[in-house]
């Protein structure tokens, strides 16, 4: 089964929480950024290839609780004859009319985590390292 | 690439573009087998006759040989990121939308056609560098646009004389604000596919307001195309089209703002 989610304005920790959620079923993930908006709400999609079967209506409850963007899970669900899980690779906004077009992230984690202190210290010197000169001394 | 467990993202490719992957991988072993067999030739050569010359081909077969595996490495290690997807669904779709509260008002149109296929090069145009399909080949637009033409001919009178609710030029010509097409190619299950492949499905909707709201499938708009085209061989017939084939590309190829524009003269003339 292949699922097909656009994230609207999510953190980057909820885009994690799915993605890592998704990657326990299935190795086969897409991930795009479609756009950022001025305030740094980002958009994501996210599609997964040889996911478990399920059955229909368990399928747009699990698209729901994966943060999938509601409207579009409610049309799939009643408008039927059209085409489902539509995801635009190219899209023209109506305020600018540019063609937009989406990037593939290569990596999930493309932004760094940003704390703080860091948690320990990069570099810690080791012991032998510490007593070279005392070895020296000796020999 | 993550480096944390995670899975490497995938790029979902057709069939054919993973078969000429095979058959590229298939080119580079070939000519690999062909350096092996030289090597040993100008090794031979250099070994019983002394010849710098064959020295030089020898140092130059063994650092093309390593070009070549080196070449290798670097498009297996994209190759193990793909995975071959049969089915895929191509679409293009005009989606207009607005809304106002005072005075209640709202307009959405809607024209979408659909492909599954097997073969969606054939369709849309490939990006090697983001390795994706971002692009839908220009006939398949310009179809879009013939169908909304058609829609707009044949809605222009109702038999009773009246303009027809699908006067959708009308309320976009007032807006100022005209909808681009929106692509999609998207690699799908089997039992997505929903129609048969190669063959276009359409889908229009156009809503007035809550309750009026209209929907169109594949029949009804082939025939749509179907009247415009005896329409247009009667003009063509009776003299007031010359060249219907020209006329007909022009229409393919004018933009929803040319349109809109012909549209306005189209009336104001009318009017006078």
């Amino acid at each position: 089964m292949r699922l097909a989610l656009d994230l609207d304005r999510v953190s980057q920790l909820k885009l994690l929480k799915v993605y890592s959620w998704l990657a326990q079923f299935t190795d086969k993930l897409e991930l795009f950024i479609t756009s950022v908006d001025e305030d740094g709400g980002e958009h994501y999609h996210i599609v997964a290839h040889n996911l478990p079967e399920l059955p229909e209506n368990l399928f747009y409850e699990f698209r729901r609780a994966l943060h999938d963007d509601i409207i579009r899970v409610w049309l799939d669900e009643t408008l039927h004859g059209k085409p489902e899980q539509v995801l635009f690779a190219r899209r023209v906004p109506m305020d600018t009319r540019k063609p937009r077009t989406r990037w593939r992230l290569y990596s999930i984690l493309w932004k760094p985590f940003w704390s703080r202190l860091p948690t320990r210290k990069h570099y810690k010197p080791r012991k032998f390292l510490l007593s070279r000169d005392k070895i020296e001394k000796t020999v | 690439m993550t480096g944390v467990g995670l899975p490497e993202p995938k790029i979902t490719v057709s069939l054919s573009e993973y078969m000429s992957e095979v058959r590229y991988f298939r080119t580079l072993r070939d000519e690999r087998r062909r350096l092996y067999r030289l090597w040993g030739r100008y090794a031979s050569l250099w070994r019983w006759y002394r010849r710098p010359e064959d020295l030089a081909r020898l140092r130059e077969v063994i650092s093309k040989i390593f070009a070549n595996r080196r070449k290798e490495r670097e498009a297996r290690e994209v190759f193990r990121r793909k995975i071959k997807a049969p089915y895929w669904r191509i679409g293009v779709a005009y989606m207009f939308r607005k809304e106002t509260k005072r005075p209640p008002y709202l307009f959405y149109a809607e024209f979408r056609k659909t492909v599954y296929t097997r073969k969606p090069e054939k369709y849309a145009v490939w990006n090697p560098s983001t390795r994706e399909f971002d692009k839908p080949k220009p006939w398949l637009e310009e179809e879009l646009r013939e169908i909304m033409f058609a829609s707009s001919l044949i809605s222009r009178r109702t038999k009773s004389g009246e303009i027809a609710h699908g006067e959708w030029i009308e309320a976009l010509s007032k807006l100022k604000v005209y909808p681009f097409p929106d692509f999609e190619a998207a690699a799908i299950d089997k039992r997505e596919v929903e129609a048969p492949l190669d063959t276009e499905q359409y889908y229009v909707r156009i809503q007035k307001g809550t309750k009026e709201v209209y929907e169109y499938r594949t029949e009804e708009v082939e025939g749509w195309l179907r009247t415009y085209r005896l329409w247009l061989m009667e003009a063509a017939k009776r003299g007031y089209i010359r060249y219907p084939d020209r006329w007909r590309r022009v229409v393919r190829q004018t933009s929803l703002d040319d349109f809109a524009r012909w549209w306005e003269e189209h009336k104001r003339k009318e009017e006078e």
